[in-house]
């Protein structure tokens, strides 16, 4: 069941890598997050195993740093403390402590919910918008749209779909996802069973 | 009902085991390593002389090699469950996602888990229990034709793909 997630909308900031997948701009870009990094940790590190932190695994230094500030200020999507930044402020402070040793990033505001909720989500028609993209809502946020329509795509989906993509890869308009999603889902037999999330994507 | 998934694929070296010039060129390969070894011995030892310092070289200290902490199996051993952190790591669901999301899925596609990993790594995902377990017969033999991991054989823990070598197997469903 998913009632607990369907009554709201998850709103926040993503902090992406420019230009991995040449006309997209979607979610499905390896998004900045904590992880845990088998080269990087501190080795004689042993943490307390109630705690699930990781940037207390790390030592001193801008990852640590970085991670410290991401997880404080994160938002739970999907039940789990995801890629999404809850402040402003904090995102760009974390922009700032990364690139200098992972190259450029871009800071997107978002607003995400489940695909099967009937949610007329808040999106701000001023702002300017990316468009959507539906992926994971977590994990490798694996869009539906970049692996169905941009790489090795599926002749039958591009022939029916690929008109509906805007100049960054992503859907105008989100009317035509659920129909999309259950074609992908027929299509790419390996995904029948992902449950996806709708993400509105906008510049800051 | 539990079945599991057999990619018909005979590995490169299977093949070529058994063949007199594989075993001659086994010899020759032998005589270039140990060739290697002992030259680069030497240059430990002996380091050149720097031509931009006038000095002489100094061989990389030992403090700027990085060095995992959880050591990877070379072999189809495993993964070593005695390791602390790794035990740590494992017990806990945010932990084990971090790590397989960080260590084992895009930065395994030239390395992709032995049966005995993925093994170990679907156990443990079934043993915390609150994990989202996806081993869809399609894509662990690698016969998706579609999208980035079309072709790759694979199964995904909480929504991570994770690569695997041709022919390994694992319950489905799960």
């Amino acid at each position: 069941m998913t009632n607990q997630i369907q009554s709201k909308v998850v709103a926040g900031y993503l902090l992406l890598p420019l230009n991995k997948v040449e006309k997209y701009r979607g979610i499905d870009r390896q998004p900045f997050e904590p992880l845990l990094l088998e080269s990087e940790i501190d080795p004689a590190f042993v943490p307390n195993p109630d705690d699930a932190r990781i940037w207390v695994w790390y030592p001193a230094g801008w990852r640590r740093e970085a991670y410290r500030l991401f997880e404080e200020n994160s938002v739970e999507v999907n039940k789990n403390k995801g890629a999404i930044l809850s402040s402003l402020a904090t995102a760009r402070q974390i922009k700032d402590l990364i690139e200098p040793h992972l190259g450029s990033y871009e800071l997107i505001a978002c607003q995400v919910w489940n695909l099967d909720t009937q949610f007329a989500h808040e999106a701000d028609l001023e702002a300017p918008s990316l468009g959507y993209d539906v992926a994971y809502g977590g994990g490798d946020f694996y869009s539906a749209l970049k692996n169905g329509l941009l790489v090795k795509p599926h002749p039958l989906l591009l022939a029916e779909y690929s008109s509906l993509l805007n100049e960054y890869g992503l859907f105008s308009n989100p009317d035509n996802i659920p129909a999309y999603i259950r074609r992908f889902k027929e299509l790419v037999p390996s995904e029948a069973n992902s449950e996806f999330w709708v993400y509105w994507l906008s510049y800051i | 009902m539990t079945d599991t998934i057999q990619a018909d694929v005979k590995t490169e070296s299977g093949n070529q085991s058994n063949k007199p010039s594989g075993r001659l060129g086994a010899i020759i390969a032998s005589l270039v390593i140990v060739g290697i070894v002992i030259s680069v011995t030497v240059l430990i030892v002996f380091p050149a002389a720097d031509e931009d310092s006038g000095g002489f070289g100094t061989p990389t200290p030992p403090s700027s090699i990085v060095v995992a902490s959880i050591p990877s199996p070379t072999s189809d051993s495993g993964f070593d469950l005695t390791n602390p952190q790794l035990q740590l790591i494992w017990n806990n669901p945010r932990l084990f996602e971090a790590w397989l999301k960080g260590n084992h899925s895009l930065s395994r596609l030239s390395n992709p888990l032995s049966q005995q990993e993925a093994m170990q790594i679907y156990q443990n995902a079934k043993k915390l229990g609150n994990m989202t377990i996806d081993t869809n017969p399609t894509g662990l033999v690698g016969k998706e034709v579609t999208a980035q991991w079309a072709g790759v054989p694979h199964f995904k823990i909480n929504s991570v793909h994770i690569p695997v070598q041709k022919g390994v197997t694992l319950p489905y469903p799960p």
